[in-house]
């Protein structure tokens, strides 16, 4: 979507606009929204906050022109602020209450490891990169599986595969997976 | 122990990696997207609700617009209590009025026969006050005031050649029927009246004028409660009360002066210049019904007698002014009270004297007052003023003033050219 198509959507007819939207850049806000909340929220907590993105744009868009010449970079920018402000507030839910006394002071420094953070990258860089050499639908039933943590029959109904084909594709791919990380030294 | 994932790892990737998970996500089914899409569009209602509102405020910011209704309760009772306090004032006030008016009257002087006759609110025989200076005349008159109730008459009595003495006495008779009388009231012929506008507005200014003097010279002097006291003739029978103590208790044959402390006058002379500004020099003397001045009883210490011929209403002792401190009961020269519906009237004039017929504001009957707002001639009174030309100042001055009944002004105006 252009934005000369956005803002004749918009001044058409704003709820059809809003529809156009979420149907073209749902599935891109809830992969960045999942990506950030996987370890701490729950699905409904993702679903919520894909929500807050689109209300967010659709307000965006409404009042401010500005925002529509990059709308996927806006809307992906909206989606990573607003899911990590989500991260944050769960996050905090789940540790509300900090102790720390004076000998544990010297102990609160940062625990961003630069050298950690460049082999994470690299890793995930990697990690794709060798998911994605499996070939379809191999690829797509192992994200599914373990880092959207679908069900099988979840899965099949992506793939258009029976529940015991993802299952049994599932295990191979993993298993070819592994083989391909251990070439490049990755063995944990 | 949770077994480890590695695809953990790829949790909080980078943006480019985006891309790669939205191809391989699950996807948002029909059912999923309209679901997210109506909360969506829920809370974007309600956001854009609030943005307008704000900026509605926002706009309205600064135009100090202020609406609304503020409910004030009153208690039911207070409407009533208002309303009944209302009428009470306003009848107070009119009630009060009407018993002022009544109290002010009866003040008359004559030619050659000064006249006192106060009305007092007291009933009963016995003298309330006692006033009146010693004065000069052969004339005996008995003068009873009109009566606005038929409790209390009082007379006033001159008697004797060269000390006269003038009482005030209270006693229980009747007085319906009872008028003043004094010189004889004879309008002027038609043919001596004459038309002057510019004689009748100087007569105007004059009397008004002659009020304030005399109000100045009454009533509006500055006093100090610092007081002679003699004893006196009781031949006059003089009665006062016990001023100097506040006391009830009253006194026979006894005056009070008391200390003048006016910077506008610190001796006679202040106060007869004064008073010649509008008055000859023998209405200024009579001014106040007898001898206006006294002085040269130094030699009589406070507290002897004071020979009647030394009694006066200023008096000039051991270097201090003084002034007559009766309490009330002493007449005075009706000068200035007047109204101004109606013309002044001149007639005889000469070139030393004429006479001004001014329209009087004076009630004379409580049971058959004037209508305030109808002008009916044949209730209305008048003031017969003598004017006299005064060599000393070249100019006219006020000779006598004598308060006439009605329908005294009625008899002159009937004889205005425009009404024969």
């Amino acid at each position: 979507m252009t934005g000369n198509e956005l803002r004749e959507l918009l001044s058409a007819s704003p709820a059809d606009c809003h529809r156009k939207l979420m149907q073209e850049y749902g599935r891109y806000v809830y992969a960045i929204v999942f990506n950030k909340l996987r370890s701490c929220g729950t699905r409904e907590d993702v679903e919520e906050c894909v929500c807050d993105v689109f209300t967010d744009i659709f307000i965006k868009f409404e009042y401010d022109e500005k925002y529509v010449s990059d709308i996927k970079g806006y809307i992906g920018t909206v989606a990573k602020r607003t899911a990590i402000d989500r991260y944050r507030s769960l996050s905090a839910e789940n540790s509300h209450n900090a102790y720390a006394d004076e000998e544990d002071m010297a102990e609160l420094v940062s625990d961003f490891s630069v050298d950690e953070h460049v082999d994470s990258s690299e890793l995930r860089r990697l990690l794709v990169q060798k998911i994605k050499e499996l070939g379809e639908p191999d690829s797509t039933i192992l994200i599914q599986k373990f880092y959207y943590n679908r069900k099988s029959s979840e899965i099949a109904k992506t793939v258009s595969m029976t529940a015991s084909s993802v299952r049994s594709r599932c295990t191979r791919a993993m298993d070819k997976l592994r083989g391909k990380l251990a070439e490049v030294g990755i063995t944990r | 122990m949770k077994k480890k994932n590695i695809f953990d790892i790829l949790e909080n990737a980078e943006d480019e990696l985006m891309d790669d998970f939205t191809d391989m996500s699950p996807g948002i089914s029909d059912d999923q997207l309209e679901k997210l899409l109506a909360v969506s569009e829920r809370n974007y209602r309600m956001k854009k609700k609030e943005i307008e509102r704000t900026r509605k405020d926002n706009d309205t910011e600064g135009e100090y617009t202020v609406s609304g209704v503020d409910r004030i309760k009153r208690p039911v009772w207070l409407t009533p209590l208002i309303t009944a306090a209302s009428v009470v004032l306003i009848a107070g006030a009119v009630i009060g009025s009407v018993s002022l008016m009544k109290n002010n009257r009866n003040v008359i002087i004559g030619d050659d026969t000064h006249i006192s006759a106060e009305q007092s609110g007291q009933s009963g025989t016995e003298s309330t006050s006692v006033s009146g200076f010693g004065s000069a005349t052969d004339t005996v008159v008995t003068v009873t005031a009109l009566g606005t109730d038929n409790k209390t008459t009082k007379t006033t009595e001159t008697a004797t050649s060269d000390t006269t003495a003038v009482s005030t006495q209270t006693t229980s008779a009747p007085a319906a029927d009872e008028k003043y009388t004094t010189r004889p009231f004879v309008a002027p012929k038609a043919e001596d009246i004459i038309i002057d506008d510019e004689l009748s507005r100087y007569v105007h200014d004059m009397f008004a004028k002659s009020g304030d003097v005399h109000f100045n010279l009454t009533s509006n002097i500055m006093r100090e409660r610092e007081f002679l006291r003699f004893s006196v003739d009781p031949a006059l029978g003089y009665k006062t009360s016990n001023l100097p103590d506040n006391s009830d208790e009253i006194l026979e044959n006894t005056v009070f002066y008391s200390l003048v402390n006016d910077e506008r006058f610190t001796c006679i002379d202040d106060i007869r210049r004064y008073a010649r500004t509008v008055f000859t020099e023998k209405l200024t003397n009579s001014l106040c019904l007898g001898n206006t001045f006294s002085s040269g009883f130094d030699d009589i210490d406070v507290g002897g007698f004071l020979p009647t011929d030394k009694i006066g209403w200023f008096a000039e002792y051991r270097g201090k002014l003084y002034i007559w401190f009766d309490g009330g009961g002493r007449g005075y020269v009706p000068a200035g009270d007047y109204m101004d519906e109606l013309p002044v009237i001149i007639s005889n004039k000469t070139d030393t004297s004429f006479t001004a017929y001014i329209q009087s504001t004076y009630i004379y009957s409580a049971s058959d007052p004037i209508d305030p707002g109808l002008i009916e001639l044949d209730k209305i009174g008048c003031y017969e003023v003598k004017f006299v030309f005064d060599s000393e100042f070249n100019d006219w001055r006020i000779d006598e003033i004598t308060l006439r009944e009605a329908p005294c002004y009625k008899a002159v105006y009937d004889k205005l050219p425009d009404r024969r």
